[in-house]
Parts: C-alpha cells; sequence; structure tokens
C-alpha cells in the first residue's frame, strides 16, 4: 500500500490552476523526487499533502487516512524558505516545535540530545539561533524537520544554500533515514542529486504530472538516443548537425540529443570528416536532458 | 482547536516575553514614571514657594490697606510709603525686591485699578497677589461700612460641592467627583495604551514569523488560527500579569502615598495643604477600585484587547515589512482614536444619549464604558449589552482576522489591496 497517494488533486488560487489533476503514489521505504520548473505547482502540492492548505478537488492521503491533523505529526517538512526563531535558543526552539508534532517533553528531549549529537551540534543548546553561523543554522533546521521522528520526510529543495560540508551530511542523513525504514521526499530542480538518490521521480509542468515512475524505467523509456563524443580539432562542425540538441559542450566533448529524423551514424561520419574522433558512444539520455525536453515538448503542447 | 497544542504555544509566547528585561522594566517602572510626573510638578510648586523670598514694596498713600496686607502675608509684602519710588525702581532692577505695587486714594475708590511694577514674574504670581489686594480691599471697604463680623465672614465665605454617588443598592456614597473623573480618565486610557501597545506587539510578532519563514514549520504541525489564537491568547496573559501588578501596586501606593508626601514635603506642605482646597490634594487621596469596577474593567479590557489584536496580526500577515503595515493600520487605529476624542464628552455628560450610544457600540466600549463605568452609574442593561455586542463582535473579528492570516502567513511579494484581503477571505 502506498504511504501517500494523491488523486485527482486540483488547487485554485483565484483564478489561477497552480494544481490540475495531480495524481501520484509514494510507495514506503522509497526515495521520490518531485521535479518541476518554478511555479510549476511543487510547493503547493507539498504544501496540501502537509495539510497547511487545502485541496479544492480530489483526495491525499497518508498511510491510507485522509490528510488531517493527525496525519501531520507523521511528516516532518522542511519548507523551501528556511527559518527559525531567531531570539530563541536552540534547545527550547527544537522542543517547542518538537512538542507542536506530539512529542512529550521527556520523549522530544530524548530525541533532540540524540540529533544535536549525531549533528556535533550539542553544545550550541543554549545559544540563540542569531549567535550561530549559517551551516549551523542549517544543521539545526535538519534536526528541527526530523526531531519528532516522522515517518515521511518531505524535504523542499533540501541542498539550495547548505555549503558542501552540510550537503554531504544531509545526504548521509536521507540515506540513514531511509535504511530505517522511512520514506523521503524532495522537490528539486537539480538533477544530479535526483539523479543519484532517487528511486522514483514525478516530473510537473504548469501544475500538471507530466512524467512519473521509477528513475530506471523512466530513463530506459527514452532509449539510447544521446550520444557522447570526445574529439581533438576544430569543434564548428556540431553546428552544421540537423535535427539535434547539443548539450554539454566543451572544447573535446559533446553531449549530442537526437532528435527525431536524426541519424547517429551520419553524425559519426560528419565527425570523422571534421576532427580527430576519440570515442563515441551511443547512450541513454541524462535526467537533466530528459527534463528539458519533457518540459519544452509540453509547454509547445499548451501553446 | 487542539487545546494540548494551544497551551504550547501561549506557553510560549508569554514566556518568551515574560522573561525579558523589557517586560520587567515597563511592568516595574511604567507606574512609577507616571506617579513621578503627577507628583514632581506638584513638589516643584511647594519647594517653589519656599524659595520665593523676595518681597514687594507697597506704596499705599491712603494708609489703610497696608496694615491688613503686611499682616496677611508679612514675607511678601512690606510698608515702602515713606521710600522715594526710583530708590524702590533701582532695588527692583537690582532684583533685591521683585516688585512695586502702588496704592492711591483712586485704587481705594475703586477708579483705578493698582499699578504693579516688575522685572521678572508669572502669570500665576499677579494671580496671587491681585486675589490678596481684592481680599484686603473688600475687607477694608466692608470694615468702613461697619458691618458685623458675621455678615463679613458671610461675605467672604464661598460654597463647594460634596459629591455622593447613588450606588444601586440605593446607598449614597460619598465620593470625590474629581477623584473619579481621575480614575475613569487613566482607566481609559490604559485600555488605549494597551491596544495600541499590546496590537503593535502581536502585529510585529506575526511579520517576524512571517519574514523568518518559520511560520511555514509551525502550520505544518498546528492550524494557523490555532497560532494566531494562541499568540493573542500568550501575549493577552502577559498584559494580565501586567494590569494586576499595577493594580497591586496601586493599592499599595495609595496606601503610602500621603505620609510619604508629607514626608518629603515636610512642614512646609503641611501648611500649604491647609491653605489651598481640597481637591488640589487630590492626587494622594486616590480612590479606592472597587471589586466591580475593577472585574468590569478586566472584561473590557479583556475583550478589547482581544478585538483588536486580532484584527493587528491581519495586518501583521498581510505585510511582508513593517514599512507596509502603516496602510492597513490607519482603519484600525481610527477606531481607538475616536473614542479617546469622544472620552471628554463622554465623561463630563455620562448619561446623555450620545455617551450611551457610542458607549455600547462595540470598537468603542473597550474605552467609553471604561470611562462612564467611572464616573456615573450605568445601568445593568447597558452594560450588559454592550458586554454581549462586543462578543458577538469579538467572534466575528476573530473569524475575520483568521481568514485573511491563514492566506497572509504564506504570500509573499506584491502588498494585497482590500479587494484582495476581501477575497482572501471568502477563499475555501
Amino acid at each position: 500500500m502506498p504511504v501517500l497517494s494523491i488523486q485527482s488533486v486540483l488547487k485554485r488560487f483565484g483564478d489561477f490552476v497552480a494544481v490540475n489533476a495531480v495524481s501520484f503514489d509514494v510507495e514506503p521505504c522509497r526515495i521520490f523526487g518531485i521535479l518541476g520548473p518554478n511555479g510549476a505547482g511543487k510547493t503547493s502540492t507539498l504544501r496540501m499533502i502537509n495539510n497547511i492548505t487545502a485541496p479544492d478537488e480530489g483526495i491525499i492521503t497518508i498511510k491510507g487516512e485522509p490528510v488531517s491533523e493527525n496525519s501531520q505529526k507523521w511528516i516532518g517538512y522542511l519548507p523551501e524558505e528556511r527559518g527559525l526563531y531567531k531570539k530563541m535558543k536552540v534547545g527550547e526552539q527544537l522542543l517547542y516545535l518538537s512538542r507542536l508534532k506530539g512529542l512529550s517533553r521527556k520523549e522530544a528531549k530524548t530525541s533532540i540530545d540524540y540529533w544535536l549529537d549525531r549533528f556535533e551540534a550539542s553544545t550550541w543548546a543554549n545559544k540563540e539561533i542569531t549567535d550561530l553561523s549559517k551551516g549551523m543554522q542549517q544543521k539545526i533546521q535538519f534536526i528541527a524537520t526530523i526531531a519528532h521522528d516522522p515517518e515521511i520526510c518531505i524535504f523542499d529543495e533540501p541542498f539550495s544554500g547548505l555549503d558542501p560540508i552540510n550537503s554531504e551530511l544531509l545526504k548521509d542523513v536521507i540515506i540513514e533515514l531511509k535504511s530505517n525504514g522511512k520514506t523521503i521526499i524532495f522537490a528539486t530542480h537539480r538533477m544530479e542529486q535526483v539523479e543519484q538518490m532517487c528511486d522514483d521521480i514525478c516530473l510537473f509542468n504548469n501544475g500538471k504530472v507530466i512524467l512519473k515512475g521509477e528513475l530506471n524505467t523512466v530513463k530506459q523509456s527514452f532509449g539510447k538516443n544521446t550520444v557522447n563524443i570526445s574529439f581533438s580539432g576544430e569543434a564548428s562542425f556540431l553546428n552544421e548537425l540537423e535535427n539535434v540538441r547539443i548539450n554539454n559542450k566543451s572544447t573535446n566533448f559533446a553531449e549530442i540529443r537526437l532528435l527525431d529524423g536524426a541519424n547517429s551514424q551520419l553524425i559519426l561520419r560528419k565527425a570523422l570528416d571534421a576532427v580527430e574522433v576519440y570515442s563515441y558512444e551511443l547512450v541513454q539520455p541524462t535526467l537533466n536532458e530528459i527534463f528539458i525536453s519533457t518540459v519544452q515538448a509540453d509547454n509547445k503542447l499548451e501553446s | 482547536m487542539n487545546l494540548t497544542k494551544l497551551k504550547i504555544i501561549i506557553a510560549r509566547e508569554f514566556m518568551s516575553r515574560a522573561k525579558t528585561k523589557t517586560f520587567l522594566l515597563s511592568t516595574l517602572l511604567t507606574p512609577l514614571f507616571i506617579i513621578g510626573i503627577t507628583i514632581i510638578p506638584i513638589l516643584i510648586t511647594t519647594w517653589d514657594s519656599e524659595e520665593e523670598v523676595k518681597s514687594y514694596a507697597v506704596i499705599d498713600s491712603t494708609g489703610r490697606l497696608i496694615h491688613s496686607l503686611t499682616q496677611s502675608s508679612p514675607k511678601k509684602y512690606f510698608d515702602a510709603t515713606l521710600q522715594s519710588l526710583d530708590e524702590l525702581k533701582e532695588l527692583v532692577k537690582s532684583e533685591a525686591i521683585a516688585g512695586i505695587i502702588i496704592l492711591d486714594n483712586d485704587v481705594y475708590n475703586g477708579n483705578t485699578d493698582p499699578e504693579l511694577i516688575y522685572q521678572t514674574g508669572g502669570i500665576s504670581v499677579f494671580g496671587d497677589i491681585r486675589k490678596e489686594l481684592n481680599k484686603v480691599w473688600i475687607e477694608s471697604h466692608l470694615r468702613a461700612e461697619n458691618l458685623s463680623p458675621e455678615i463679613q465672614e458671610l461675605l467672604n465665605k464661598r460654597l463647594n460641592i460634596k459629591t455622593s454617588k447613588l450606588t444601586e443598592s440605593g446607598s449614597t456614597k460619598e465620593e470625590n467627583q474629581f477623584a473619579s473623573f481621575g480614575l475613569a480618565y487613566v482607566m481609559a486610557f490604559t485600555i488605549y495604551m494597551a491596544l495600541f501597545g499590546y496590537g503593535a506587539i502581536i502585529m510585529r510578532s506575526v511579520l517576524e514569523e512571517k519574514t523568518s519563514r518559520i511560520v511555514e514549520i509551525i502550520i505544518s504541525s498546528v492550524k494557523p488560527i490555532e497560532l494566531m489564537i494562541g499568540k493573542v491568547l500568550g501575549v493577552g496573559m502577559l498584559g494580565l500579569v501586567q494590569l494586576i501588578t499595577w493594580v497591586v501596586m496601586y493599592t499599595g501606593i495609595s496606601a503610602i502615598a500621603a505620609p510619604l508626601y508629607l514626608l518629603f514635603a515636610g512642614k512646609q506642605m503641611a501648611e500649604t495643604v491647609a491653605s489651598i482646597p481640597a481637591e488640589a490634594a487630590v492626587p494622594f487621596t486616590l480612590p479606592e477600585l472597587g471589586f466591580g469596577y475593577i472585574l468590569l474593567f478586566l472584561i473590557y479590557y479583556l475583550l478589547g484587547y482581544i478585538m483588536y489584536s486580532s484584527l493587528f496580526a491581519a495586518v501583521g500577515s498581510a505585510a511582508d515589512a513593517e514599512s507596509d503595515v502603516q496602510h492597513f493600520m490607519f482603519p484600525i487605529m481610527i477606531f481607538i482614536i475616536i473614542p479617546m476624542i469622544l472620552l471628554s464628552k463622554v465623561a463630563t455628560e455620562p448619561n446623555s444619549v450620545f455617551a450611551i450610544a457610542s458607549s455600547i457600540f462595540p470598537l468603542f466600549s473597550p474605552i467609553l464604558m471604561v470611562t462612564r463605568l467611572g464616573v456615573t452609574n450605568v445601568p445593568w442593561w447597558e452594560v450588559t449589552l454592550s458586554i454581549v455586542l462586543m462578543l458577538a463582535m469579538t467572534f466575528f473579528l476573530i473569524w475575520i482576522a483568521a481568514r485573511i492570516y491563514r492566506v497572509g502567513i504564506l504570500m509573499y511579494g506584491k502588498k494585497p489591496t482590500y479587494k484582495e484581503l476581501a477575497k482572501w477571505i471568502m477563499y475555501k
């Protein structure tokens, strides 16, 4: 049974439809990526899952139960825009937020102590947030999200603004959470992280889901339609190719996406004529490529 | 409404402020400040008169007024009839004496006014001199007419009014009208300050949660209305604690004020008190706060606070920065300021139709009904009606405010128009 199920959900703000007939399921113990350009409806969907706003149509169930005050305590939510009380001590702040999630004072203290220790932050408990560095504040923000031991962790753009050390730390924590049986949902437009971590994805555009499924299946469905070529010589031959899109071009490397009608063998021939070819490989598209082409195709369809 | 969560929110809102030095200081210092600005001017005037050693030279060519004048205040006036005017003028210039008063036959007969030559002085000083001259002059004429001392005394006597208020139970209670006026003003002013002061705290706090973005984390655990009400009640408790502290301090101070004052002002004061009418001593005969009055005051205070602070919470949620709020504050402030403008009219004619109507209007009741309760006996039905109307208004405003709040806290960017606010209220 999916731990989270979204069925035909629609959300309007005035005349604007922010989320339009969206459906997807999240299976337990998976890392689920919600992708999409800015303004595609990701945050609006996350807010409905968190019972911050209510859908105008459709239903969201968590562990088989419609979203409610009760389901809120099963979720840990890290919003895209981070924030804590600036003038409140770290310990009190974490205690307050965990107790609002339904933990008793004692449970909250045990859990906060564990996580402060895990993040090597125990000595900050009596400091106010303003006295902490940005990196330290980010750690406290993670703890605030997961201190009540939620079954579902929702991170909106979790890696934005993180320094490399905290980025690594968060990745470790996410993997640790998954191995402890938690379900993780994250919304992002940073494809490399999704590619590394996600089991399943769901791509939003203009309020709709335009692509969803297991990451590998999705990638396979696009077939081997991308050419990776490395060479030495004058790269201008790339500009003469027809029915292709060049991603990721550098002086001696290019990732060439074959569009309808493009012939990979023809490209190889042209390359051989122009430059010295070191390697030539037909591969699956990157997630980034899938993202761009799917969104562009959808936008064309809309207009 | 989840009561456990509400309690946690109220506790945080209360404790995070109660622990600050600002709260402690404002609670303890405000009454001292108010007492200070009431007592100090009086102390200054009494001390001032003690310092006043310079006297006035009186030239009385009739010889009929000078005796009584120097007798009434020997320090202030001295007989200079035999001295030359020029010499005396030099003395005034060198500030050895305060001035010269010239009395002659025309003055005595009432044909011209007496002349006062001075270099420095003030209206109150001249007023005193005028009063004293008049008294001596009338007495002298009365004596000349050979009137009996009884009649003379009668002519000098002034009646004062002793006020007593008919209470609900039918017994009359002697009361200093001046004092109850003062009290009503102080109470109305306290509510006025609280509406503004705590309203601003609420607004800023909502704005802070919004701009620091923690609000989205909190409302992923509690309903927006729970956060809003928790905040309003938590800060409200803070106000209540402050108020109770003040009532206790007031009671304590009124018990020790008079002896303390005598200690400060000393003997000099005792003399002065004897010569000034009773009203002037008012700050030291603090009126007693009746239990019923305190209870009603608290009801009006709390309901008024909840009505207005909900609105201020809505304002805070609709804005993005403190500079944006003015625009929305204005219509709310109008409703707090109007009763302050009406205050003196309502206090002086507390039973006029106008006073009754305006004090029953729920947005004005906190200030105007408290004023009327202080100066008159308000019929019970008026009190009941105004409380019922205020309760209804409170629930209505909380509802409106919560509808705006739940949308506003998640809206960033463009400042909403009133039309958009109206739309927010209608959102599902």
